[in-house]
Formats: structure tokens, sequence, C-alpha cells
């Protein structure tokens, strides 16, 4: 059976924020792929390869990640659901047989196959998921039904001209409601608690690291844990508790980043404790007190440019300001004074307190120098390997 | 007698604007100076309508408390709103202060002990659904 899909990234009907920093949720990173693409590729592994995805034109894509095997079709926000519409046409006339109809909104584990299968038993021309809250925004639509096709999307799934047969779903659900559902799918996804898995190698138990991601000496991540590609966890810096590092973002020096997740091409600043949070596009939504802050300061939160040339340019320009910078520093500021041209010596001499254990320590070596059988024949590396092998 | 002179002695309160980035900091700072060079100043900073806060108002509230210690005066913040919060527990600086619900708490809190009205930053890992908090 021939079945498609379009997966829609449209505002709610119901007064529902679903968006971060303006952008919907269903576009920011979960684990390494946005929810669009975690669908996605949930249908494609249900046999659904034919897939059309309808989004605002007026969203910034800088942090989503590019999926070029999805038909993308951008269109303004008053002509989504005519869009929809005529997308939905196309399959028909191409040989769809049923359509599926998603709205993002909800992450819902749904086994698509049931679903289709519900929906071809009862012989219904519009089939609808819900659970206990109400509707999910997943439709199977006969292909043939245009009328009805036409009356649903200009009610934004809203309403149907005939009732939809209504399949119940009682699994896995996230509404994608606000930024906290937001986080608590990434958790989900990094606790295995889902379906989705993150998108990259897992190199440590319950650590996944994207391609090219650079993780400086000292710096500790503790699982589980998931670190974009292309991100840099700078040296004593620490990711726990869940936390999620979009790709090419840049964890400074110090600075912990606990149960938070930071959106790609985000640099978050030295010595800083992100906790509990959701930080990108140099905004910064604080979950435990409910808040959402704009961050002005670069030096704590900043957005880095998409393009690696123009990325280059800034770190370049960074530097060429710094050198400078230093160089004034060193030559004006007066430098701290010298130590005392006796403190060698001073610090070479033991206390009183040690020297008599520093007399043992001589003769210790003295008498191990004379038993020695030949102490010329062995390297002194050996002879300490056989003192302390344990065979003898 | 040592409690008499800490209650006549004045406390500050000083409103932080809505922005407090460099060019404020600066000018609050250039407000507050004077009382932080008194003997044991005593100074609480009203933070109800700050919405926007950058590391130079962090590094202008360290700089008035570290002269506040160093004459053995303090610096206390009241009706800290959310946003600045949330940057005060950023740059992990919120815990240097103790936190009232209001100015008239704050004030009386440095002739006092007022143990319910103190207001501690959110525990990271609330309401986070995280299983090791909720099995807590």
């Amino acid at each position: 059976m021939d079945v498609k899909a379009i997966l829609m990234i449209a505002p709610p009907v119901a007064p529902a924020e679903e968006r971060f920093a303006g952008m919907p949720l269903a576009l920011l990173d979960i684990a390494g792929k946005s929810l669009l693409e975690h669908v996605a590729s949930r249908l494609r592994s249900f046999g659904i390869d034919d897939i059309a995805v309808i989004c605002d034109r007026g969203f910034d894509h800088r942090a989503c990640s590019p999926s070029p095997a999805l038909h993308r079709h951008m269109a303004e926000r008053e002509d989504l659901w005519s869009t929809c519409e005529n997308v939905f046409n196309d399959f028909a006339q191409t040989g769809a047989e049923v359509v599926l109809v998603q709205r993002l909104g909800a992450y819902v584990e749904v086994n698509y196959d049931h679903f289709l299968q519900f929906h071809l038993d009862h012989g219904a021309h519009v089939s609808l998921l819900r659970d206990g809250e109400g509707s999910l925004d997943l439709v199977a639509i006969s292909a043939s039904r245009r009328n009805n096709a036409a009356y649903m999307f200009r009610h934004q799934l809203g309403q149907f001209r005939q009732p939809p047969a209504e399949y119940f779903f009682n699994g896995i659900v996230n509404r994608m409601r606000d930024v906290r559902d937001f986080r608590k799918l990434t958790q989900d996804v990094l606790l295995q608690r889902t379906e989705l898995r993150p998108a990259g190698e897992e190199i440590r138990p319950g650590v996944w690291a994207g391609n090219g991601t650079r993780i400086e000496r000292g710096a500790r991540v503790v699982a589980p844990a998931f670190l974009g590609a292309h991100a840099k966890i700078r040296a004593a810096a620490v990711i726990t508790r869940a936390s999620s590092i979009g790709h090419h973002a840049e964890i400074d020096c110090g600075t912990i980043v606990e149960a938070s997740s930071v959106l790609p091409y985000s640099y978050l600043g030295a010595a800083l404790e992100l906790a509990n949070s959701v930080a990108g596009f140099s905004r910064l939504a604080n979950l435990g007190r409910n808040v959402e802050v704009e961050i002005t300061d670069r030096k704590l939160l900043n957005m880095r440019s998409a393009s690696p040339s123009r990325r280059a340019l800034e770190t370049a320009a960074l530097f060429a300001k710094f050198v400078p910078v230093e160089m004034i520093r060193g030559i004006f500021v007066p430098r701290p004074q010298s130590l005392p041209a006796d403190a060698p010596a001073g610090i070479r001499t033991l206390p009183s307190a040690l020297q008599g254990a520093a007399e043992v320590e001589k003769k210790r070596k003295e008498r191990e120098r004379v038993q020695a059988p030949s102490p010329a024949a062995f390297e002194n590396q050996l002879i300490v390997m056989r003192r302390y092998g344990g065979d003898q | 007698m040592e409690t008499n002179k800490n209650k006549s002695r004045p406390v500050v309160v000083k409103r932080v604007p809505e922005r407090l980035n460099r060019i404020q900091a600066r000018k609050l700072l250039s407000e507050v100076r004077p009382f932080l060079e008194s003997d044991r100043p005593q100074v609480v900073f009203d933070f109800s309508h700050v919405r926007q806060m950058d590391t130079a108002g962090v590094e202008m509230l360290l700089y008035c408390v570290s002269q506040a210690m160093k004459r053995d005066g303090d610096v206390k913040l009241a009706s800290v709103s959310p946003q600045a919060a949330a940057v005060l527990e950023l740059t992990r600086t919120g815990r240097l202060f103790e936190m009232y619900e209001n100015s008239t708490d704050a004030m009386r809190s440095f002739s006092c002990f007022l143990p319910n009205t103190l207001r501690f930053p959110a525990p990271a890992g609330i309401n986070d659904g995280n299983p090791t908090e909720k099995a807590a």
C-alpha cells in the first residue's frame, strides 16, 4: 500500500507556546537531531519514505540540522494550511492511497502500522489519534477523500467533515507545549526511555558524541550526556545529568552544564553554571524559575555564525584583538616583585623537623647501592621493577 | 550595646534600574560608593525592576560586597526578579548574597535574624523530571 506523510510545523490552535526564542520546539536540537528529523526517521523505519515537510518561511534555520532527504515546502504563515492541501492533492495524484498528516507539535511514539491497520479495518475516511487529553494532531486520511481533506486543513485539524474514527493511544506522548517538555524529551532520549536514539557514536557507556567533537583535557563528561558534532568542551568544564550540547556549540573553561540543553552554535562563557535550563539564540530559559531571559552579554552567552568561514573570521578577529591587549599589558602593567636572591637556597634547605628523615633516606639509598650485585649492568628502572614485581 | 549600635546604623536601600549594563552599573556604583566607604556599610539593592543584567552588573555587585566586607559591612539583595536571579545563578554569584522577599525584610535583617524571609535559589533539578529527584 502506498502511504505518504505530511509533517507540519505550524502554530497550535489552542493557546500554547511551542516556541523557544521564537523558534518552534520541533526544530530545536534533541540529542543531535530535531524532533522533525526524529519523527521522519521513525516514519522511514515503518517504510514511509515519501515525506513532505511544511514549515513557516519566517523561521531562522541556522540552528536546525539540515536534512536533505526531506522535501521541504516553505510557506508564509497564512498559507501553511493551503500549502498542506496542495501537497495532499499532489500525493493523491501520484498514487498515494493513504496520507498521514502530523502536526509537530507533540511527539507520539505510535506504531504507524497499527494506526494504518486501524484506519483500513474501520473503513474510515479519516482516522484521528487521540489520548486522554484530546487530539494528538495525527491523522490518517484516504487520499481519495479530497473534500474531507480540504475541510480538515481549512479547520487546522480541529474539525472534520464527518466524525473521524478515533484511535485511542496510551503509549509515550510528549506534547512539547513548552521548554520544559522539550527538556523532558531530551532526558527521555538520553535515558533511553523512548525509541529515539541520540545521533552520534557512543564513546562511553551513556555518552554520545558526534563527528569532530573536541573534549579538552581536564573536562569531565558524566553519563548520560550528548555532545553534538564539532562541539568544543574546554578544559575543566563539566557536562552532567542528561545534558545535551548541540553541534558546533562551545562550552568554555570551568563551566558546569547540569540537566540542561545548549542549542547548536551557542557559546557558553567561562566559569558559569548552567543548571536546569535551555540556552541558545542568546536566550536562557530557566526551568526552575520558569523564566526566559535575553542575555545580551557575549561573555555569558553568544550565538556563533553557521557559516564556517565567518566563524573562522570571528576567531581571527578575537585573536587579533587579544594579542595587542596582552602586549600592552605586558609592557605597561608592573610585574610582580621577583623572589629574593636567597630564596632558592632557603627552599632547598629542609626544615629541622624533616632533617632526621632525610638522613635516614640518604642512608637507605647508600645501603641499596652497596648491596646491588652489579649496578652498572642494569638500568635503575629495571632494578626497581624487579624489586616491586612481587615474584621474588 | 553592640546590637543597639547596629540598629542605629543607617541602611541604604538602592533601587537597581531595569537594565543593569556597564553604563548603568558604573552610574549605580558612583552613587553607592560614598556609603560603601563609610564604616560598616549596610546596603540593600532592590532588584524588583531588573529585567536584564550582564557581567558588568555582576562585577559591580562583587565589587560592592568586597568593599563592604573590608569595612565589616554587608550587601544584601531584595525582591530579586526571576530574570536577575537566573543571571546570578548562571554566574554562580547568587550564593554570595543574602536575598529577601522585599526591601523591608532586607533592612530588618541587619538588626535581627529573620529565618522565614530568606529566599534561596531554586535547587538545580527541581521539577526537571529527573528520576533521582522524583525518587527523593
